[in-house]
């Protein structure tokens, strides 16, 4: 007889967790996210060190709670693992949209979710629960937003800016790119040269793409071309025939234009050549660089910028035109087109400043409305641009890994800078969601229903927690100096350096109020959801890449 | 009334000394070139003779630091940059420009110029020049402003400490609070602009206030820092605005002068009531810019640019 096959387990089988086993084991996860984050929050953050892959490597010594929950990409247990990867989802995207606020948003998350779990197990609805938090939302971004003032300054800036990364120069910097390019401009972050940090304001505006050949370089010194006064054809056409561009040429020449910038995809080497033949410089100075993006559906957004800026039509080779569509009236001009090897810029376009202010107003509204996170970042870009400047910070540091580090700290404090710019600050320190807690009180004394009256309950406790927690880590009785902060009033909190009971605003301590108002959103939806988790279906044995795409 | 010279060309500026009532010494930038009266000789002399230009130099904007009579350094913005001299116009320096060469329409330097030393010009086509080092240097700072045809600029009183200043463009107002480096559009309808005049109350700081003449649309002002205008009094001020002066008169009155294409009003109550000042100009000219050397103070003297190059000279009247 032969012997029956031995069975093997299928590791890609899901495995089925019910309550109150699920809720458990989610729990366990989401208390060591924030049992991990915890001590970075305050102006005194404790470390967290973090082995590396690498174990000859020293750790990481991280302050930044989105990092740390970063660091962390898998529990061996996997309920744990799922509470975990639940939470660390919430710090990671709140600090991709605000830049700040991690701390924070783990206290809150854990100190809500215990208390919420703690009553659903003593009887409580998760479904009148959810529904009672997300009513609770409106009021308390209200409550934030009659708080709310807006602050101007560099120094007032880099104030801020040091609050969250810790880094004097950096932030004194930061402070004044900021203060000069506002909530919209263009900063690009580089790997310094040096061991200080510098930074550079570039006049105009410029896209990543250069010159279609070396050859259009006129500047030897400066590798790029200047055209002064200059005409621009905007298009993202492939010229491929020279018998196409002669009429172009003639025409530009004959109306007395001296300088000619040409965007296109693509350009022939014959075409290329033509353009250099009939190129005179002073009198007839001719350049082409490759339309920023021209294949992608943002190549259309950069030349509806240019001509924006400049006042040209573009040829759009999707509408079917050519460059025998071309006409005098569909060239842009500006005071300066460059390009070098690598970009192209323009300084001074000349195009009708009320159309180029209703364009910035339609993708400033675009933004306001738009939630993608990407789509947020390319909009900023496109009005950082047409705003008319940019800045560079170099981040130096004393290696490697240091520089890597701090420009880490730079894109997250640039991040909640720009959010200050655009939605003002509110007291710190915990005090605006400590603030908060009368108007929840008085919520809970009004609601009748018991899960509502538990919902304002939970919030006014948890709203409490994360001035404890900075206390806390800072070294002092939480509950003595709550105590004390609550005897003082409104706008009072811990100013934990210098260990006094102070007016948060008076004393500069300030938080930014879209940081705030994304923590409160982003932490009671979630904690709400999380709430109503019944059941954790687990792969035993998870996709790599979906693994990866999560934690890299 | 008394005429004191008379050019073919236009007055676009009119720079007197801070002490013109003892040195009485005023230059003139004109289509012509830039010109200096000087009181004590009663004659009018070329300040670009230096400069054995072939061709006449055209200077839309003139400015003389507040110490002039120490350092005797003036300012002249032309169509090519901003020349600097250092001994009254004998001699001449081009400050060192962004290309390409920006055509200026005014100058202005900070109101705590002899600390900080810095002057401001606002171009053509360039948005505004900043130079740090007294004319020396001179970079575009034009972040935020999208409208880079500047025609006025007027700057805080009190800059030392708020570091605001005021551009009037093509298209609206806008505002620095970093010392010019950047700019944020004010509240001020874009249907009204061009904006050929800008001035701040010198008690700015306490009262907010700002006058705002238009090229087509009258006078406006502002109590609240640009956040809202009015329009001030629409049958005297029907079209063109082209010149705002404004003085601290006796007890806090704001003192007012208000050039219209063909009149000069003056007001004692931040302009609630008006007085024409009666000019005599010639026949089918207009008024193009006015200074008033001892600020608006009845009886104080008044230098009027007309149309056609003349520059009339009158006292302020009366207060009634």
């Amino acid at each position: 007889m032969r012997r029956a096959p031995t069975p093997t387990p299928d590791l890609r089988k899901p495995r089925v967790v019910f309550n109150p086993i699920a809720y458990r084991g989610f729990q366990r996860g989401v208390n060591l996210i924030a049992e991990a984050v915890r001590p970075t929050l305050g102006p005194l953050p404790g470390k967290v060190a973090v082995a590396r892959a690498a174990l000859s490597l020293p750790p990481e010594m991280l302050d930044n709670g989105a990092l740390i929950a970063r660091r962390i990409q898998e529990l061996p247990r996997r309920n744990e693992d799922m509470g975990a990867m639940f939470l660390r989802h919430i710090l990671w995207r709140l600090q991709d949209d605000v830049g700040d606020g991690t701390a924070t948003a783990a206290v809150l998350f854990q100190s809500l979710y215990n208390q919420s779990l703690r009553y659903i197990v003593a009887g409580g609805n998760p479904i009148a629960l959810r529904r009672a938090f997300e009513a609770a939302i409106p009021l308390i971004r209200r409550e934030l937003d009659a708080m709310t003032f807006q602050v101007q300054g560099a120094a007032q800036l880099a104030q801020l800016a040091e609050s969250i990364c810790h880094d004097h120069e950096l932030a004194t910097i930061l402070g004044e790119i900021y203060d000069i390019i506002g909530e919209y401009g263009q900063l690009d972050i580089r790997d310094g040269r040096r061991y200080e940090i510098e930074r550079e304001y570039v006049e105009g505006t410029y896209w990543n793409s250069g010159v279609l050949s070396p050859d259009m370089i006129t500047d030897h010194r400066t590798l790029r071309v200047d055209l002064q006064d200059a005409a621009i054809l905007i298009s993202d056409l492939a010229m491929k025939e020279p018998h196409e561009l002669v009429p172009v040429l003639e025409a530009v020449r004959c109306a007395g234009i001296r300088a000619l910038m040409i965007t296109v995809d693509e350009m022939s080497p014959s075409v290329r050549g033509l353009l250099l033949a009939n190129r005179r410089p002073g009198t007839f100075d001719l350049a082409a660089v490759r339309t920023p993006d021209s294949r992608r559906t943002e190549g259309r957004m950069v030349m509806e910028d240019i001509a924006a800026l400049t006042g040209g039509r573009p040829l759009i080779h999707d509408a079917g035109e050519t460059l025998n569509d071309f006409s005098l009236e569909r060239l842009g001009y500006a005071r300066l087109i460059w390009a070098d090897k690598t970009k192209f810029g323009i300084i001074g376009g000349k195009g009708d400043p009320k159309s180029l202010q209703a364009h910035v107003n339609n993708l400033k509204a675009a933004f306001a409305r738009a939630r993608d996170a990407d789509e947020r970042k390319r909009l900023r870009e496109r009005i950082g641009r047409l705003l008319g400047g940019s800045a560079v910070l170099w981040v130096g540091g004393l290696g490697p890994s240091h520089v890597e580090a701090r420009k880490s700290l730079a894109i997250y404090t640039s991040e909640t800078l720009r959010g200050i710019l655009r939605e003002g600050v509110v007291p710190g320190g915990g005090t605006a969601l400590l603030d908060c807690v009368p108007c929840l009180r008085a919520r809970f004394e009004e609601a009748t229903d018991a899960d509502e009256r538990a919902t304002y309950r939970i919030l006014a406790k948890a709203f409490e927690t994360p001035m404890r927690t900075i206390v806390a880590n800072a070294g002092y009785d939480a509950s003595e100096v709550l105590a004390e902060v609550k005897l003082a009033g409104r706008g009072h909190g811990f100013d934990v350096r210098s260990g006094r009971v102070v007016r948060m605003i008076e004393a500069g301590i300030l938080d930014s109020a879209a940081v705030q108002k994304a923590i409160v959103t982003d932490v009671i939806s979630a904690v709400g959801l999380a709430l109503t988790i019944e059941v954790l279906v687990q792969r035993r044995d998870p996709p790599v890449a979906h693994h990866k795409a999560a934690g890299s | 009334m008394q005429e004191m010279e008379e050019f073919q060309d236009y007055v676009y500026a009119i720079s007197p000394s801070p002490d013109f009532a003892q040195d009485g010494i005023c230059f003139v930038g004109r289509k012509s070139g830039l010109f200096r009266w000087d009181a004590r000789t009663q004659e009018w002399q070329n300040a670009y003779e230096s400069l054995q230009l072939p061709d006449a130099l055209v200077t839309p904007a003139v400015a003389l630091s507040p110490t002039f009579s120490d350092d005797h350094t003036l300012y002249a913005g032309t169509s090519g940059g901003v020349l600097r001299s250092e001994d009254g116009g004998k001699s001449w320096v081009l400050g060192n420009m962004p290309k390409p060469p920006p055509v200026i329409t005014v100058l202005l330097p900070s109101s705590n110029f002899v600390q900080d030393g810095l002057i401001f010009a606002g171009s053509m086509e360039d948005g505004v020049l900043r130079s740090p080092d007294r004319g020396t240097q001179w970079h575009r700072w034009n972040f935020g402003l999208v409208d880079l045809h500047v025609l006025s600029m007027a700057i805080s009183p009190n800059f030392a400490r708020d570091q605001t200043l005021w551009v009037g463009t093509d298209t609206g107002i806008f505002r620095s609070i970093n010392g010019g480096r950047s700019w944020r559009p004010l509240n001020f309808p874009s249907e009204l602009a061009p904006v050929l005049s800008l001035t701040v109350s010198p008690a700015y700081p306490d009262d907010e206030t700002l006058f705002a003449g238009t090229e087509a649309n009258g006078l406006y002002v502002s109590h609240d820092d640009g956040k809202s205008w009015q329009r001030v009094s629409p049958e005297l001020f029907p079209e063109t605005v082209n010149t705002i002066l404004v003085s601290s008169g006796s007890g806090g009155a704001l003192h007012v002068a208000v050039a219209t294409d063909s009149a000069l009003y003056i007001s004692y109550d931040a302009g609630n009531t008006w007085h024409d000042l009666e000019l005599r100009l010639p026949e089918d000219e207009g008024i193009s810019t006015v200074a008033a050397p001892s600020g608006v103070q009845p009886g104080a003297p008044l230098l009027v640019g007309i149309t056609n190059g003349q520059i009339l000279q009158c006292a302020i009247i009366a207060r009634t």
